[in-house]
């Protein structure tokens, strides 16, 4: 039972794993943030330094683990419909609407003998601002990397995790407070300090971040590894609640 | 010369391509090495027969999304194309007919028309040719298998191949060499060859797997029938020789085009 959309799911999540992985050696062995003593005293120096600024290749792999979860639902949908002995083309795929009413129309338009079927792809909401909103944002940045152009990532340090920083002038850092890392022309900078009690056992505690958009001025960058996370925990819920479906009608 | 410099988004799909394409080529040859045949025999006393079983267990899993996965990347790499030529085709996809003259409909649409130079036009329709028939037919089925995998699992394939000299023999002094079409579903238990029933028979040596024919929908049967490592090496190469082909040329008309002004 739906075997072949949880193939694909599970596709998706070695990959993000794996990715998971080239991230942490990314800044494991890339990036390194230490710190020194000021001549003041009291406060440490924050030392940014990076080895390279490149992307590795492997980080497009993103792409395909976006596309291995929409593909997830895509496959759920043809199970569904095939089973119900509806039209099964090209064109059938797991709706995704631009509002409720879109997203309504595209579920009545799927032709498959069974309304059931219908009303019980409604209530997933996959539209903006529905309970599916997760799902367009993946569908966004999948079509975005699929036809057009590469994914925009941002390597970056959350300095928020950082209690009691501050922050110098002029070093690339956001202001949510992420410093950019593979956008810096500069391989080593000072980019703030903080009082030498903060810092335990001469040790800061820092997270390496991705944030992703697609290349348009208008839209965000997000947490790369967040989106993954929620989309494929709401394609779980929805995988459950297709084989609970099809079991009610068996 | 970096090779990368006119189109290097296309480059890096690619090259992404290849580093799945060396997996798949490893679990292949590695199932290929530790492949488990099972023989079994199916009795059938009112006719006095029995049917020799042959399975091929311990089939791979990742084979199916990893064929997604290299043609999610190829064919991202050739849209990417476009809109590295025009940034204004960033909502076209890299023209792909079933024939030519659907091809040469889709390159004389408007958008293509307007922002892609003609001699780019030309170069896709008479030399690259990706339609069903012409030179570049590895983009028809490459396209093909892309709108399968969007919605359902590619089915594997496998074929037995023949090796020299017998490998069955029998108490009646019969041998026989392996020699299956390509017909024989790896996932399914096949009954490959009948013998009488008081027969014993000995199976001498295994065959030769050859798991390189897949694409198949349940549905309606074998869709695409491709060898696929082969498949997506000469794809690969294809589409490599086709971007570099095309930045040599886009560099000489740019030059050509400095001079002249």
């Amino acid at each position: 039972m739906v075997q072949s959309a949880i193939s694909k799911y599970n596709r998706a999540i070695f990959l993000f794993e794996r990715w998971k992985k080239i991230k942490k050696h990314y800044f494991d062995t890339n990036i390194f943030l230490t710190f020194k003593n000021t001549k003041n005293g009291s406060d440490l120096d924050i030392f940014f330094q990076v080895k390279e600024h490149l992307i590795p290749l492997d980080f497009l792999s993103y792409g395909n683990i976006l596309n291995n979860l929409k593909g997830t639902l895509d496959h759920l949908v043809w199970e569904l419909i095939e089973i119900d002995n509806g039209i099964t083309d090209d064109t059938l795929y797991f709706p995704i609407g631009r509002d409720q009413e879109q997203y309504d129309k595209k579920c009545d338009k799927i032709d498959t003998p069974s309304t059931n079927i219908k009303d019980f792809l409604k209530k997933f909401e996959l539209f903006p601002n529905g309970k599916g909103e997760i799902i367009c944002e993946i569908n966004k940045l999948l079509n975005y990397d699929k036809h057009r152009n590469h994914l925009q990532f941002r390597m970056a340090i959350d300095l928020k995790q950082i209690q009691g920083i501050t922050i110098i002038n002029n070093c690339d850092i956001s202001p949510e407070k992420f410093l950019y890392v593979n956008e810096s022309n500069k391989k080593e900078q000072v980019i703030g300090s903080i009082p030498s009690e903060k810092v335990a056992n001469n040790h800061l505690n820092y997270e390496g971040t991705v944030l992703v958009k697609e290349d348009t001025n208008n839209s965000d960058y997000k947490n790369a590894e967040e989106i993954i996370i929620s989309a494929s925990s709401k394609i779980q819920e929805i995988i459950c609640d297709v084989i609970s479906f099809r079991k009610a009608r068996a | 010369m970096n090779t990368n410099i006119i189109f290097p988004n296309s480059f890096d799909k690619l090259n992404l391509a290849k580093i799945y394409f060396n997996e798949l080529q490893h679990i292949i040859m590695d199932y290929i090495k530790r492949k488990k045949i099972a023989f079994s025999f199916v009795e059938h006393p009112d006719q006095g027969t029995k049917d020799l079983i042959i399975e091929l267990t311990n089939k791979p899993d990742a084979i199916s999304v990893l064929i997604g996965d290299i043609t999610y990347n190829l064919i991202s790499a050739l849209n990417y194309l476009m809109s590295e030529l025009n940034p204004k085709l960033l909502n076209n996809d890299f023209p792909i007919a079933p024939f030519k003259s659907d091809l040469i409909k889709i390159l004389n649409k408007k958008s293509y028309r307007i922002n892609l130079d003609k001699w780019i036009r030309d170069f896709i329709l008479n030399e690259i040719q990706p339609y069903s028939y012409g030179q570049g037919s590895n983009f028809w089925m490459l396209h093909n298998i892309g709108c399968i995998d969007r919605h359902r699992i590619i089915m594997p394939l496998g074929v037995l191949g023949q090796v020299a000299g017998e490998q069955i023999t029998t108490s009646r002094k019969n041998t026989f060499a392996f020699n299956i079409q390509p017909a024989f579903f790896i996932q399914e238990k096949a009954p490959y060859r009948t013998f009488s029933i008081d027969e014993d028979v000995y199976i001498q040596r295994e065959p030769f797997v050859n798991l390189h024919y897949f694409v198949f929908e349940p549905q309606i049967g074998i869709k695409e029938n491709v060898e696929i490592l082969r498949f997506f090496y000469t794809t690969i190469q294809t589409t490599e020789n086709m971007i570099i082909e095309l930045q040599k040329r886009y560099i000489h008309y740019n030059q050509i085009s400095v001079v002249s002004h």
